[in-house]
């Protein structure tokens, strides 16, 4: 069978053609497919949503570039959240890019939200190298690792950090985490050592790494990926770029696992095949 | 929309760097080497300006010019590490990375044993009969109790090496512990492939939201 031995030895720039055009075709023609929310993103939602108007959110933003197309959009719908409940998020980074992150971050919430000010609604603390050592010293004094926001002014001239010296004067804790450091330094400290309620944001590489965490009740909530991006921009009602990635991940999915089948039942054909001519 | 200069300039450089980074996929290539090498050199200097703003600014340098001495400790102890650079001197360098190593064991042990051992333990003893708030038995709940503990001693069982694996508690739980393990990876790898496929689907959502939109503002069309 020299049709199967073809395929089967077929010019893998092929292949790559395929999984590009089953991811450009879903963007350029969006189908409407389902969004079914899984129990770990709906704590997640709930965990923003029960809080009351004017408490305080400390938000992690640990990831880069690369990653910033599946945990900018989860970041983003939070944030809007947030905003929309005039609840107030102070950010930090324990990643080195997540300081310049955190600016394009604040940007779209400044679009989005014209009424809200700096310093009052948001203010960012910027990126503190440590590692581990980072939560665990906000713990013992929070104003220690960040004496002022990214502009210089220390937090006792910020209105809404006026009164912070613990990490327990916030309400939540959420990090948005491309891996070390990141979610798991939270896990261990932020959430085990100092009982802080923690809501993880992952890449979908990390996400079974961290379910345990959510089974075992250390964290409140998990979302996982660009799909988990995409259920909770179905929560909060938001209008981001990960409900329409969806789409073409599904596609790309379904492609992939086509492409897995195909090639399995190519290589059972050529082993019998040759189990014949033998 | 209107677009500064600086806009325009910034994102034909994204689009030109994607696209030259995309071409590896049709071999190794200049273009490729190109972008694979400003990706480095970009990197190398954030990190500079991170390491020092971040680090060497706040923590020595500030404190130094206040007064507060002990931040020479740090400092002496940064400036040991450089010594590996040297092979004749590596040994002055062991000294820093003594205290780096001992610091994050002791970090370690105590965050690890706490928060991954002991609270993961105590929350895989699940009831193997699960009950309703209000009375009667959460069949679903059950089943997935019996699956989680099953699953867990299974895969305990394939990693203990000190007996051989043979027999029907040894043998037959290492072999099931291979297919549970199996069953772990699929799913890792399911996420892996949606990781990988978010990534060009960034680079997609760039071209149509971003580059693309841009083009029809500077040719005035669309």
């Amino acid at each position: 069978m020299k049709w199967v031995d073809k395929l089967i030895h077929l010019d893998r720039r092929y292949i790559y053609l395929i999984v590009l055009l089953s991811v450009v075709l879903p963007l350029m023609n969006p189908m409407g497919l389902p969004i079914k929310v899984t129990p770990s993103v709906e704590a997640s939602f709930k965990a923003y949503e029960d809080l009351p108007k004017g408490a305080l959110v400390l938000m992690s933003i640990d990831y880069g570039p690369s990653t910033a197309v599946e945990l900018e959009p989860m970041a983003l719908a939070a944030c809007d959240q947030v905003m929309n409940h005039g609840q107030k998020v102070a950010f930090m980074a324990l990643y080195p890019e997540g300081q310049a992150l955190t600016n394009r971050l604040i940007s779209r919430i400044k679009e989005l939200h014209k009424d809200k000010e700096e310093g009052v609604d948001y203010v960012n603390l910027g990126y503190k190298a440590g590692n581990e050592a980072v939560p665990l010293k906000m713990g013992l004094d929070f104003r220690s690792q960040f004496p002022t926001d990214t502009r210089g002014k220390p937090l006792s001239e910020i209105p809404m950090l006026r009164d912070v010296t613990q990490l327990k004067q916030f309400a939540l804790v959420a990090t948005y985490s491309a891996g070390f450091p990141g979610a798991l330094e939270h896990i261990r400290i932020t959430a085990s050592e100092y009982g802080m309620p923690l809501v993880v944001g992952t890449t979908a590489v990390q996400t079974p790494q961290y379910f345990p965490y959510f089974d075992s009740g250390q964290v409140v909530g998990i979302i996982g990926g660009l799909r988990g991006a995409a259920e909770y921009e179905k929560l909060a009602g938001f209008k981001g770029t990960a409900t329409g990635g969806m789409e073409a991940q599904s596609i790309a999915h379904f492609t992939v696992a086509g492409l897995i089948i195909l090639a399995n039942i190519l290589t059972l054909l050529q082993f019998l095949n040759k189990k014949g001519r033998s | 929309m209107e677009y500064q200069l600086n806009e325009i300039v910034g994102l034909w450089i994204s689009g030109f760097l994607t696209l030259c980074v995309f071409s590896f996929l049709l071999g190794d290539n200049p273009f490729y080497k190109l972008a694979e090498h400003i990706y480095v050199g970009v990197s190398a200097g954030y990190w500079m300006c991170v390491g020092y703003w971040g680090t060497i600014k706040p923590e020595i340098v500030d404190p130094l010019r206040a007064g507060k001495m002990l931040a020479l400790i740090p400092l002496i102890l940064g400036i040991m590490l450089l010594f590996q650079l040297s092979p004749k001197t590596a040994w002055v360098a062991r000294w820093p990375l003594c205290f780096l190593v001992g610091m994050y064991a002791g970090l370690q042990i105590v965050f690890t044993m706490d928060s991954m051992i002991i609270e993961q333990v105590s929350a895989s003893f699940k009831p193997l009969v699960a009950f309703y708030p209000a009375g009667g038995v959460d069949i679903a709940t059950t089943i997935v109790n019996w699956i989680l503990v099953f699953g867990l001693l299974t895969g305990m069982i394939y990693f203990y090496f000190s007996v051989p694996h043979k027999g029907l508690v040894f043998g037959t739980g290492a072999r099931i512990g291979i297919w549970v393990l199996m069953i772990a990876l699929g799913a890792s790898f399911g996420y892996t492939v949606m990781a990988r496929i978010s990534l060009l689907i960034g680079r997609v959502l760039f071209f149509r939201d971003e580059f693309w939109p841009m083009i029809q503002a500077t040719l005035g069309v669309g």
